[in-house]
């Protein structure tokens, strides 16, 4: 304790008290323009540019989807693996792309910079550069994918640093893995938290890890996705040629199908909290929801964008806005291959958590019977899809998202890319899926941080599950 | 010709940024990009965190949030409703020099969002109300609430290892408290004082008519009137800044053990050089700390513009379970060396390699908006009027003369002793749940 009370003497050092506040001059009047006020005039909305997208499909090989937009000046490139079926894969997805990453890292030429991701739908592995250097680019990329040899040079050292790692950033996860686990149980695979991970990474050997990646980053399996200005990208046959396709693959398991929402039995309300000292507590709803392929799927995205609200939002303007009583309400809403997720919540004063709640229920509930109308609906879709053309307007977004649709088995396609559900979502349509997917027995409350002011109200309502912290050997 | 040589002709004519000012004062610059689905605007004020009146510091920050509530005489949330609505992007962000309005929306909505923006910098000083200012202190108390802790602290903590005690530049202990004290009249002084048009500069990037812009901006904003009172100075570098600075071992101690030390580089005069030094000291260190790589999670460097310096932040994060202790004499052995290690940063294609690193990542910001028209407004403010595609032939002609004596400068001091806050805890990561 010494050292934390020699930084807590050097912080508090020369800030022992409020400074002084001498007075302030007096304000003057304000001068007065003297002319009238303009307004503003109105602005057409200008056409939409839009990247010009071209799939490339065959079958027993991977597709290409290339996507020019005018103006834009340098390029994306990512090859998309939907998530692996296997749970052994999955387990390792983490450290084969790892190895990927850093061996694609390594082999690029100056003017490049390595990407990966690891999305809920899929990875993600590729690169930006300069249009002048897109060629060596991909040749080292293809050159990886061919022969992923060199990504295995020392491998133990390898997965020893990864696994570090790993267990270092684990931390950031938490929350999702703790409601995921009070969803699913913990058992679950979905549910697998850092420590499974590690034990299974701490296991696989080199054989074997070369073995998964073989399945992991099977071509057949894959898109590539380019986006980049006119001229930019290299043509197809150049593309085939040099990453040529390696025929149809048979090793690909059936995927498990996740039952959405998974059956609850016990009627009760759940509450997951993880205690720590802190001034407020972040409270969220959880839901899941329908994979992208799924035909609820449109609607519960529109309940997202109704639920979030933003400035508008029910939780903001009742207690951000009136009350001070937090610094922001909203969701999250990340997509699976096999289903969706939505957390609702925010960060708030603990005096003021049950009230927090207590909008969700409101909101919740007057989409359940319908107190919603078709312009809201419309309101929230179209808000949606113009933010989508704003963003979708430099190559690594575009990129991202197009890998996204294609791993998540939605159509490659600049107008899937928007916003398909803000085309024929129906009011009835969310009254439908919200009493399938807002059911209360469908829901779990995860709250994180000072629980000592709703800690007995909560045990009082249902049943209070406090997570620990314990050693993963 | 070299592949970086080619840069200008692969991304098209060198352009800049066209820019002019008003009679009053304000200052617009203008980036039009007919290709693009979107605009950006940013409201820049050459005051942030740091500045404002005496005795009253976070009050600039607070004032962010009041005009982000009521834009002049638009109606409570008025304003971001709407842009909601029309599916925009907004925030207000206040750093250490200065305050920034950003906003991302659709090209029809241009005109409208510069009539808010108009509003927000000539009428907010009689439209704030006491509720206004009760409710948002409240929320700024939340928001400080989730940005405090031990990042915060440490960041302190080295502030104050180089610059003096009242330094306007460290940020304040109290500063949650601090924002309660605020009155009315104190906000409405800051918007005399800093909300006028001859402390502003207004970036526009994206998708408008540039022609019909300038007309409608000069017509809009130049009925603004800016006050008789002469500007209040701008925070200013500090006198001590060229003396000794300290190292200091940090420790966030609820996770991982760090250490980390600090430079001063001096701003405003050359960014991309700049930026080439820090990462040319960055991948330095690294190359010395290699072999400990099994005990280092994460080698970051930080950096935020502070009036005429930049201050660089170094930071070594080790790995769970790991003592950093075999790190630190190396670390503290490998900074004492900086001096005399100038040259072997520059050894073989080292430069180079920094140079690709770095255009590489303005290359990412190259096609967005909001990157283009934020690096507009900033760049003014710093007096560093570069576009992205003039930064990138800087980059691309930059050579060892450009760079050392940035380096030179920083690292010419004898640093001071170092200074021990370690302390670390097994750091635990599983989870199991416990029914109550």
């Amino acid at each position: 304790m010494k050292t934390r009370a020699a930084l807590a003497m050097l912080l508090l050092s020369g800030c022992a008290g409020l400074e002084a506040r001498p007075p302030l001059e007096p304000l003057a009047a304000r001068p007065a323009s003297g002319q009238p006020e303009p307004t503003p005039g109105p602005i057409a909305p200008p056409e939409l540019v839009k990247a010009d997208l071209s799939t490339d499909h065959r079958e027993g090989s991977y597709d290409v989807v290339r996507a020019i937009r005018p103006g834009n000046r340098y390029v994306s490139v990512s090859f998309t693996f939907p998530k692996h079926a296997s749970p052994k894969v999955q387990r390792v997805t983490g450290l084969l792309l790892h190895l990927a990453y850093q061996r694609l890292d390594a082999a690029l030429p100056a003017g490049a910079r390595a990407l990966s991701f690891d999305r809920g739908t899929g990875v993600q592995l590729g690169f930006v550069t300069l249009p002048s250097k897109v060629e060596a680019c991909f040749e080292a990329l293809a050159e990886l994918l061919k022969d992923p040899s060199p990504a295995f040079e020392d491998y133990t050292t390898k997965r020893r640093d990864f696994l570090q790692d790993l267990v270092s950033s684990s931390w950031s996860t938490l929350g999702l893995n703790l409601v995921r686990m009070g969803r699913f149980g913990a058992e679950h695979r979905w549910a697998e938290g850092a420590a499974t991970q590690v034990r299974a990474i701490a296991k696989v050997r080199e054989a074997r890890a070369r073995e998964r990646w073989d399945r992991l980053f099977d071509l057949s399996r894959g898109t590539l996705v380019m986006a980049g200005g006119p001229g930019h990208l290299p043509p197809l046959e150049q593309i085939r040629s040099t990453l040529p396709a390696p025929g149809a693959s048979s090793t690909e398991e059936a995927p498990e199908k996740l039952e959405v929402p998974p059956a609850r039995t016990d009627g009760g309300m759940r509450f997951h909290a993880l205690w720590f000292d802190d001034e407020q507590v972040r409270v969220q709803a959880y839901h899941v929801g329908p994979a992208p392929t799924h035909p609820d799927y449109p609607a519960f995205r529109a309940i997202a964008q109704l639920l979030d609200g933003g400035f508008r939002g029910e939780g903001n303007r009742s207690l951000r806005h009136e009350k001070g009583a937090t610094y922001g309400v909203g969701s999250e809403f990340s997509v699976g291959r096999d289903f969706s997720e939505l957390l609702w919540g925010g960060p708030i004063q603990p005096e003021q958590a049950l009230e927090l709640m207590l909008v969700h229920e409101e909101m919740t509930t007057r989409l359940r019977i319908g107190e919603v109308s078709q312009a809201e609906v419309d309101s929230a879709l179209a808000s949606l899809r113009t933010q989508r053309a704003t963003r979708l307007e430099d190559p690594e977004s575009l990129v991202q998202k197009l890998a996204d649709c294609a791993s998540a088995g939605v159509p490659t396609t600049y107008e899937a890319c928007l916003a398909p559900e803000a085309d024929g979502v129906s009011k009835d349509d969310v009254v439908r899926v919200a009493r399938t997917y807002l059911e209360p027995i469908n829901l779990e409350w995860l709250f994180m941080g000072e629980m000592g002011t709703i800690k007995s109200r909560l045990q009082f309502m249902g049943t209070l599950i406090f997570y620990k912290r314990e050693k993963a050997e | 010709m070299t592949a970086l040589a080619m840069l200008p002709l692969l991304l098209g004519a060198s352009s800049s940024f066209e820019s002019f000012t008003l009679s009053n004062g304000l200052q617009v610059v203008l980036d039009p990009e007919p290709h693009r689905n979107s605009v950006a605007v940013v409201a820049a004020y050459p005051v942030g965190r740091s500045g404002g009146p005496p005795g009253r510091r976070g009050l600039s920050h607070l004032v962010e949030h009041l005009v982000f509530r009521r834009a002049g005489r638009v109606g409570r949330f008025q304003a971001v409703e709407h842009l909601q609505d029309v599916g925009g992007q907004f925030n207000g962000t206040t750093h250490p020099g200065y305050t920034l309005y950003e906003c991302l929306i659709p090209p029809s909505e241009l005109e409208t969002m510069l009539f808010y923006e108009r509003e927000r910098m000539g009428f907010s000083r009689d439209a704030v109300t006491a509720d206004d200012l009760r409710l948002e202190q409240a929320i700024v108390a939340r928001e400080l609430e989730l940005r405090g802790g031990v990042g915060r602290d440490l960041y302190r903590a080295r502030l104050q290892a180089f610059l003096p005690p009242s330094s306007p530049w460290i940020p304040s202990k109290l500063e949650k408290e601090e924002v309660q004290e605020h009155t009315l009249e104190d906000v409405r002084w800051f918007l005399e004082r800093y909300h006028r048009p001859d402390n502003a500069i207004l970036a526009i990037s994206g998708r408008f008519d540039a022609e019909r812009t300038r007309r409608f901006i000069q017509e809009i904003f130049g009925a603004l009137v800016a006050p008789e009172q002469p500007l209040p100075a701008r925070v200013g570098a500090d006198p001590r800044l060229a003396g000794p600075k300290a190292s200091l071992e940090v420790h966030d101690p609820g996770k991982e053990a760090g250490l980390g030390r600090v430079w001063m580089f001096p701003h405003r005069s050359g960014r991309v050089y700049r930026h080439l030094a820090r990462d040319l000291l960055h991948a330095h260190l690294s190359r010395a700390l290699k072999p400990h790589t099994e005990r280092i999670h994460d080698r970051t460097t930080r950096w935020e513009v502070l009036g005429s310096f930049e201050v660089l932040s170094h930071e070594v994060e080790g790995k769970a379970s790991r003592s950093l202790d075999p790190v630190a004499a190396d670390y503290a052995r490998a900074i004492a060396e900086l001096p005399e290690s100038i040259d072997a940063m520059f050894e073989g294609d080292r430069l180079d390699r920094a140079k690709t690193r770095l255009q590489v990542r303005y290359l990412r910001y190259l096609d967005t908006p909001m990157e283009r028209a934020k690096l507009a407004a900033t760049g003014w403010l710093e007096e560093d009027t570069m576009s992205f595609e003039q930064v990138l032939e800087q980059i691309e002609t930059a050579t060892v003369t450009d760079v050392r004596p940035m380096l030179e400068h920083a690292l010419s001091t004898q640093p001071l002793p170092v200074r021990t806050f370690a302390e670390r805890d097994d750091f635990d990561f599983e989870l199991k749940g416990v029914e109550r």
